[in-house]
């Protein structure tokens, strides 16, 4: 057996599955688990979420996330390390998290499953995470960064997953790695739903641009789009969240029923083109330097007759957006709206609430890559 | 736009609305009040917050205070602020710029002239389109007023609704909905000699709760229970809606309610129909209100059983939480002679093929021991029990309780061997708990139903048949509560689980309250 590491009430042993339930149960007993009724803590579990840190700093954060989950989600966790200086070819350690819930303090408590494998025998995990996976439970896998999409480690961690969750901010090799994304659910060996937590950061905005198809005054007016412009930011240092302008193009298009025809780079974006029928509809895509990551406005340009403009604008703060259709230069309508900002843990937390295929983030990817390789 | 005719928005696909209401006003009777400030404008703020209102919305508060819009705009400020926690300032001054007020009388037929030159001209102005959603939040001695004004100004649309020519009109009605069976049903006439039923709805909140739905959840989403749901399994049913605050200011309206109005017309009879419905063919409005009138129209409690199936309590002094708190009698505004009751026990069967011979014990009542909402549904016991007498003795019959409030979730009760040389049986508890599966903080109940109101569904609000049906019981017992001497009141203390009869009344069968 080798050491725990430090700050971790568990045993570190060898890969055996029956050892690791056992100990499980033992770290339930523990006098700081019993609930206030003598009984060991209840556990509760509605999935196995199975989670890859490709160092310790992603190990550090995933844990963190996790432990801000322990009151939405209940589930075993098993996390993947993939650690070149690992002591061991593959060891693993379990830990427990209790916390009290509700007026009787009955302790709700989740059991999480380290395994630390040294990249050679990285192969061989998914035959160690298969026993340990819940019964009848889904299996969520969940990869921070840039997963190695066309890889055989992936597809052997994701073949009993029902659900794959990536977060497309941390992709490094952007319009490649969308493209594999969008591919990655096409083949046929494959059946597993997609998740992105950059695709969630956008519900407000989807909801705010939803809204200008509410009104049927409006609606009318915006069948003769000429343009949409996204303005993305991007600070100092940092990087611009390009994957998430894409993913709101190809949204906007699969679901308005638009073809997407191609894509220019430019210095500071892209330049969309997508046909509805014979009608081309432009989608610039801005960066601005200086400004904080990720979309800070949408505009709907109608340019013919009447042009009308129909806007959503971040405000300087992070939680407030202005609505606004302007008839030229004269606003029609304005509207401030609340803007949230999800932390990891929410945006995690939503996508394992989601059970089913999320078919319209599945279909924007498509779209989005589409617009890549057109 | 009708209600009818809905053109779908294809960027809704996928959100949490895949419908959101309306452009709309909302008139709110009653903006000076109590409940406006408690729950409708957090409410409706609430739903701005969480971009579920329409883009173009407007709320107008008419009632008789001397206010105007910056008035009612600072008065609703005050309450968001009381009543909201983070309450977001750039969407506050959104929000409150659709905030207008009206003020009037409410029988006074300038008022609702008024009114509707106010509602043309926030039509033209925020494109709210027509569409109108009425909520009587006053005291139920103003609804008749409200409703004829409202007819006479021509405000309610009621030939136009439902023909798809016109914008909707809606009109949500509070409880109490009438005091017993006469006044429910000269309430529904004067409604619906202005509104057609479809633009009714009445509330109880109780039913946008989501653990109230998560009865139908649990009973029609899953197979194994609906086989063992009826009078062959279950040995009989309780309902428990226990209190431990005390009038809380509201004498002048608890006074003429009492517990049996006040918790056991509305809420207790819905968590009893939705306990023993049969499944509706689909979940919409009509299906499942058609279910829950036929179990009403089931329900028996015979009239010369009532003194012996019915249990009246007033509580005493006595302690709550370890502090004193007096009796009700000697509460503000209650009359020290009062027999109000505040506390009812009640034995009732439901004569239909499912549940015949099973009891349903309801009880409810102010200033018991704790706060909690639960309906238990007790399984016989085993027709033959196969282990010693001895072994066994711990062993209680299977219950499936569904709390409501506080600690949402189910709970099933089963026996298990207890470790050991020796076969020992004894009872464990298996517990789901919402706040531990599922981690959300529900939304409030009037969040939910305002949003369906707006929507125009009404399958949380109750119908006319539902209403009265609810009342024809009531009123049977209180009519035969008034030919009998009342109890001596007093008669348990604040803090104890109701008067020793309640006790009885059960007992009598066999059986025993549950200890919560």
């Amino acid at each position: 057996m080798t050491a725990p590491p430090a700050g971790h009430e568990s045993w570190a042993h060898e890969v055996d599955v029956s050892r690791i339930e056992a100990d499980l149960v033992k770290l339930l007993r523990r006098p700081e688990n019993l609930s206030p009724n003598g009984q060991p803590g209840m556990r509760t579990a509605v999935l196995t979420l199975v989670a890859f840190a490709a160092d310790r700093p992603t190990l550090d954060r995933v844990e963190q996330t996790l432990a801000a989950l322990v009151d939405h989600h209940p589930s075993r966790t098993i996390v993947v390390l993939a650690n070149p200086t690992a002591p061991a070819q593959i060891d693993a350690w379990v830990q427990v998290s209790c916390r009290p819930m509700g007026s009787s303090g009955i302790n709700a408590c989740v059991d999480e499953i380290v395994i630390e494998a040294q990249p050679s025998a990285l192969r061989r995990v998914p035959n160690v995470v298969t026993p340990l996976l819940l019964a009848d439970l889904p299996v969520v896998v969940w990869w921070p960064g840039e997963p190695p999409l066309r890889e055989p480690l992936l597809a052997d961690l994701i073949e009993p997953a029902t659900r794959l969750v990536v977060d497309t901010l941390g992709f490094v090799h952007v319009e490649r790695s969308l493209i594999n994304l969008s591919n990655l659910r096409h083949r046929p060996t494959v059946r597993i739903d997609l998740g992105d937590l950059n695709w969630d950061r956008l519900l407000p905005w989807r909801e705010l641009i939803a809204q200008f198809w509410d009104v049927p005054a409006w609606r009318s007016r915006l069948r003769a789009l000429d343009r949409v412009e996204i303005d993305l930011g991007k600070p100092a240092g940092g990087r611009s969240n390009r994957a998430q302008a894409l993913l709101l193009a190809g949204w906007l298009a699969a679901q308005l029923g638009w073809r997407p025809a191609g894509m220019t780079r430019l210095h500071d974006g892209y330049r969309l083109r997508a046909m509805r029928g014979r009608r081309e509809i432009t989608v610039r895509v801005t960066i601005h330097m200086g400004q904080p990551s990720g979309i800070r406005a949408v505009r709907f340009v109608v340019e013919s007759r009447s042009p009308l403009r129909f806007g959503v604008h971040a405000g300087g703060d992070a939680e407030t957006a202005f609505m606004r259709v302007e008839a030229g230069d004269e606003p029609m309508y304005e509207r401030t709206a609340r803007l949230e900002t999800f932390d990891e843990p929410a945006l995690l937390a939503r996508e394992l609430d989601t059970t089913t295929a999320d078919q319209v983030f599945e279909d924007a990817l498509s779209a989005a890559a589409a617009f890549l390789t057109a | 736009m009708t209600e009818a005719v809905t053109v779908a928005n294809p960027l809704r696909v996928g959100l949490r609305l895949e419908r959101t209401p309306d452009p709309c006003i909302f008139v709110l009777f009653g903006a000076t009040g109590d409940l406006t400030r408690r729950k409708l404008i957090p409410a409706l703020y609430q739903l701005s917050h969480q971009r579920l209102l329409p883009a173009n919305f407007a709320v107008v508060g008419f009632a008789r205070r001397d206010w105007d819009d910056e008035a009612f705009r600072r008065h609703m400020k005050e309450a968001v602020d009381e009543f909201v926690p983070n309450v977001h300032p750039g969407v506050w001054e959104s929000f409150a710029q659709c905030l207008y007020f009206n003020r009037s009388e409410f029988q006074d037929p300038e008022g609702y002239a008024n009114l509707a030159k106010l509602l043309a001209k926030i039509d033209r102005e925020r494109g709210t389109g027509g569409n109108r959603l009425y909520y009587l939040a006053t005291s139920p001695e103003a609804y008749p007023d409200i409703i004829r004004n409202l007819g006479e100004a021509n405000l309610s649309h009621r030939e136009g609704y439902g023909t798809h020519r016109g914008p909707w009109t809606r009109i949500v009605v509070e409880k109490p909905f009438g005091h017993d069976l006469a006044t429910a049903q000269r309430l529904n006439r004067i409604i619906s000699a202005v509104f057609r039923e479809r633009q009714v709805f009445r509330i109880d909140h109780y039913l946008g709760k989501e653990t109230v739905q998560n009865i139908l959840a649990l009973r029609f989403a899953n197979l194994i229970f609906e086989p063992i749901w009826n009078s062959q399994y279950v040995d009989h049913v309780q309902i428990t809606v226990a209190e431990s605050v005390g009038v809380e200011g509201r004498a002048g309206y608890y006074e003429e309610a009492g517990a049996i109005r006040d918790m056991v017309q509305n809420h207790m009879l819905q968590l009893l129909t939705l306990t023993a419905m049969e499944p509706p063919t689909t979940f919409e409005a009509d299906p499942v209100r058609d279910e829950k009138v036929k179990v009403l129209r089931s329900v028996h409690l015979p009239t010369d059983k009532v003194g012996e199936w019915t249990v009246r309590g007033q509580y005493g002094p006595g302690w709550i939480n370890g502090q004193p708190v007096p009796a009700y009698r000697q509460e503000p505004g209650v009359d020290p002679s009062s027999d109000t009751g505040t506390y009812v026990a009640l034995k009732l069967l439901i004569e239909n093929w499912r549940w015949a011979g099973t009891p349903f014990y309801l009880r409810t009542g102010k200033r018991l021991p704790k706060r909690i909402t639960e309906i238990a549904i007790t399984f016989k016991k085993v027709p033959h029990l196969l282990f010693a007498r001895d072994a066994a003795a711990a062993l209680e019959p299977n219950v499936l309780a569904l709390r409501i409030q506080p600690d949402e979730g189910i709970s099933l009760r089963f026996g298990s061997k207890v470790p050991g040389q020796h076969m020992r049986i004894r009872s464990v508890n298996m517990d789901f708990l919402y706040g531990i599966a599922f981690g959300t903080t529900p939304g409030d109940a009037y969040e939910r139903l305002l949003l369906d109101a707006m929507l125009g569904d009404p399958t949380l609000f109750t119908r006319r048949d539902e209403v009265e049906q609810a009342w024809a019981l009531i009123t049977c017992i209180t009519e035969a509560w008034q030919k009998q001497k009342p109890p001596p009141f007093p008669n348990y203390s604040a803090g104890e689980w109701g008067p020793e009869a309640a006790d009885e009344l059960i007992g009598r069968d066999g059986r025993a309250w549950r200890r919560l």
